[in-house]
């Protein structure tokens, strides 16, 4: 049996605004569980996933392998560090070994763009999920931010728990995407995202970490803009996103210093009540604070990073079981 | 022996001959070209006594193709492809003459290495096979190669290829030596600060795919940088594996100068784009990277105005192991010389070159670059022929290729339009038919 590649999830243009929306509503309905004192259910009862994971990573491993066992499969690690890619074998023996074990869902991140296309086309009977490939993108962190937004978003308005239509929150919004947008899989994730649901993207840094090119409409489809001024970038938007700033980009130039970064770019609350105050801060963490984002934004009432932890679980939940239906795109 | 190929449409640019004849071949070389013999006024008897009879009704036949840049690998690197192999491949592709580049190990530095390649090359009994030496010691860059050694144990040109020279006085001296010596110099066209890490064209499409770009900046620096080289030095200097319009747009004012420079173009870079990369698929990592579809229709349109020169394959074979990883990882590559002819054919028959450009591009023009005494038919010269099937029809198939490396993306292609015969030096090199004896 050959997997179509309508079950995978490498990226989020595989999906289409319906499908967004109802994986975003899955999620939803899988809070629900987590809300439970027993926080299992048999659905995936004897399906094997396997997280092979290597690039590091702490957070969005856990949240997988506790995705996995909440729905009752057997979760499996595979992390950089302890495999035998260190002993050199390769991405393409190691697909091979995944086929033979024969497991159901293989969830990969690696360090390299299109890692996880070049493994679809050696599994046959595997469905893949991308858990962050180099720079390109990493959609389940895409969908637990709108599944988070979302949450926020209908409680701040109705006051209701459950049941409102994802669509209609998420719609009609302004987001700002903050940082080192260049190298992001987060951030492409997230334009591609928002495209589809029709919402306005700023992209926001300096012209080193935001060329020019991501406004083309060759190279995302959808209402996407560029800024080079903070202030004018965050100017009434409704959601805004920080992305971390790595130290290592200071070897690429990228900027001359964390300080002069972070006095020009960094989310600050002073800056956000000038620019936009009734906005919500995101982040996909680990946050550098202070950098990208300051430490009372980060802890403050408008973020949202602690319930984005929460909703990644859920959310990944909903993309195994989606996966495992066939039924992704 | 004497052979007489009878009927072909005979495209000759360098006599300015499109038109079908008979061609006879004496002693090794075209003795003459005459109106075909047939019907009322066959040929006369006493020549063709005692000749082999090539029909070649239909077919095309042209001066024995030329490819001056192709990547052997041996010495050094023989599990990617051997001067055997190569020259296996090359006739394949109906090639009768190929330079092959100085990026071995050891490095095309002496003419010990020289006589190895020469050696190997007379072992295979059919393509020739002109070495082209390193322009530096092991291709380092920090002295000098033995340039007049190089060149009297047989080098036809020098190269940088694919470490460019960055000291540019060294650059400057060593560029006097190969103008003083009469051989062009081969420049590898990239500035090497500005490609670490790149992949593909820097663009929109390299930003969404999140792969680091090369941008056209690092190919066209270069080629400003070896234009000057060349106004300073009067060195011959041929650019090698031109992509983008921006060079294009240099290399005119250049030429329109005086400049003593040439240029080349791939079949890969004047058919495909940065949008076939789509889904990482290795078989479209290269470098000069595949670019827009502006640059193609640039590139074109040089080649037919002349500022671009030779149509050269840059032949790269790479083994298995280097293109089955992710994008980032793969090495840098594409075979060529099995692929160049039905691609250039397939730009014939869609209108968007002249036969004769073509065939300019392939024959006259680099043996001219090169100073090889071949590609032209006119009386006396080698014969050295190629003869094509324009319609034939075929696909690539993994299995046939006889390049040890098979990374190509034209992997299952239809393709229309193939070399069926060729002959070097009067005798035959590929025989991919039987003609009918007369």
């Amino acid at each position: 049996m050959s997997v179509d590649k309508g079950t995978h999830l490498l990226s989020m243009a595989d999906l289409s605004r319906q499908s967004l929306l109802k994986l975003v509503e899955n999620g939803e309905q899988l809070l629900e569980v987590l809300a439970r004192d027993i926080k299992k259910v048999p659905t995936l009862r004897g399906r094997t996933v396997v997280n092979l994971f290597l690039e590091p990573s702490t957070r969005t491993r856990i949240s997988f392998e506790i995705a996995a066992k909440r729905l009752s499969a057997d979760s499996i690690t595979i992390s950089g560090g302890g495999s035998s890619t260190e002993k050199g074998e390769t991405l393409l023996d190691t697909a091979r070994t995944m086929e033979a074990m024969g497991p159901d869902v293989v969830i990969l991140r690696h360090k390299d763009s299109g890692a996880p296309n070049f493994l679809a086309t050696q599994l046959q009977n595997t469905a893949l999920v991308n858990a962050g490939d180099g720079m390109h993108e990493h959609p389940t962190q895409a969908l637990l931010d709108l599944l988070c937004l979302h949450r926020r978003l209908h409680r701040q308005r109705n006051g209701v728990r459950y049941g409102v239509d994802a669509g209609s929150t998420l719609s009609n919004l302004k987001v700002a995407i903050v940082g080192d947008v260049r190298h992001s899989r987060v951030a492409r994730s997230a334009i591609i995202a928002h495209s589809l649901l029709g919402n306005h993207v700023r992209l926001v840094g300096p012209p080193t970490l935001v060329p020019l090119e991501f406004a083309s409409e060759q190279c995302f489809p959808g209402k996407i803009q560029v800024f080079h001024d903070l202030e004018a970038g965050l100017d009434d938007v409704d959601v805004i996103v920080c992305l971390r700033i790595q130290r290592e980009r200071l070897a690429g130039n990228f900027f001359s210093s964390l300080a002069e970064y972070s006095a020009y770019f960094s989310v600050t609350e002073e800056r956000i009540q000038r620019c936009s105050p009734k906005a919500l801060v995101m982040h996909p963490g680990p946050a550098n604070r202070g950098v990208e984002i300051a430490s009372e934004v980060a802890d403050g009432p408008r973020s949202l990073i602690r319930d984005q932890v929460k909703c990644g679980v859920a959310m990944r939940m909903a993309v195994l079981l989606r996966v495992l239906s066939g039924e992704m795109s | 022996m004497k052979r007489i190929i009878t009927g072909a449409e005979i495209i000759d640019p360098s006599q300015g001959l499109a038109e079908q004849r008979d061609l006879i071949i004496e002693d090794g070389v075209v003795s003459d070209i005459l109106p075909c013999g047939h019907g009322a006024a066959p040929l006369p008897q006493p020549l063709v006594e005692g000749a082999e009879i090539i029909d070649a009704t239909g077919l095309w036949l042209v001066p024995g193709l030329v490819d001056i840049h192709v990547h052997l690998r041996e010495p050094g690197f023989e599990w990617q492809e051997t001067i055997n192999s190569g020259g296996a491949s090359a006739l394949a592709g109906g090639f009768t003459s190929i330079c092959c580049m100085p990026d071995t190990v050891p490095a095309v530095d002496s003419k010990t290495v020289v006589a190895f390649i020469k050696q190997q090359a007379e072992a295979t009994k059919g393509v020739r096979i002109f070495p082209v030496g390193s322009l530096t010691k092991g291709q380092r860059g920090s002295e000098m190669s033995p340039l007049a050694e190089l060149a009297s144990s047989g080098c036809v040109a020098f190269a940088d290829e694919p470490e460019p020279v960055r000291d540019l006085s060294l650059l400057r001296r060593a560029l006097e030596w190969t103008r003083h010596l009469n051989r062009p110099f081969f420049a590898h066209l990239e500035a090497k600060d500005l490609t670490r890490g790149g992949c593909m064209n820097e663009s929109p499409v390299s930003t969404r795919l999140g792969l680091v770009g090369l941008p056209k900046a690092a190919e066209t620096l270069m080629v400003s940088r070896y234009i000057e080289l060349s106004a300073l030095t009067g060195a011959m200097i041929h650019l090698c594996q031109v992509s983008c319009a921006r060079s294009v747009e240099l290399i005119t004012r250049a030429k329109e100068e005086g400049i003593n420079i040439t240029a080349e173009v791939s079949a890969h870079h004047l058919s495909l784009t940065e949008n076939d990369v789509g889904d990482y698929c290795t078989d479209y990592k290269v470098y000069p990277p595949l670019r827009t579809s502006e640059d193609v229709e640039v590139l074109r349109q040089a080649l037919a105005d002349g500022i671009i020169d030779v149509i050269a394959s840059d032949h790269s074979p790479c083994d298995s192991d280097t293109k089955a990883v992710t994008f980032a990882e793969a090495a840098r590559g594409i075979i060529g010389l099995e692929t160049t002819l039905p691609v250039i054919l397939d730009l014939v028959a869609s209108s968007k070159l002249s036969i004769s450009k073509a065939v300019t591009a392939l024959t006259q023009n680099p043996a001219k670059i090169c100073n090889l005494p071949i590609g032209s038919l006119r009386r006396g010269s080698p014969a050295d022929i190629t003869i094509i099937d324009p319609h034939k029809e075929w696909q690539v198939d993994l299995g046939a290729i006889r390049s040890k490396g098979k990374n190509t993306p034209w992997i299952g292609r239809k393709m229309m339009g193939q070399a069926v015969y060729t002959l070097i030096g009067g005798e035959p090199g590929l025989r991919a038919f039987q003609p009918p004896r007369d």
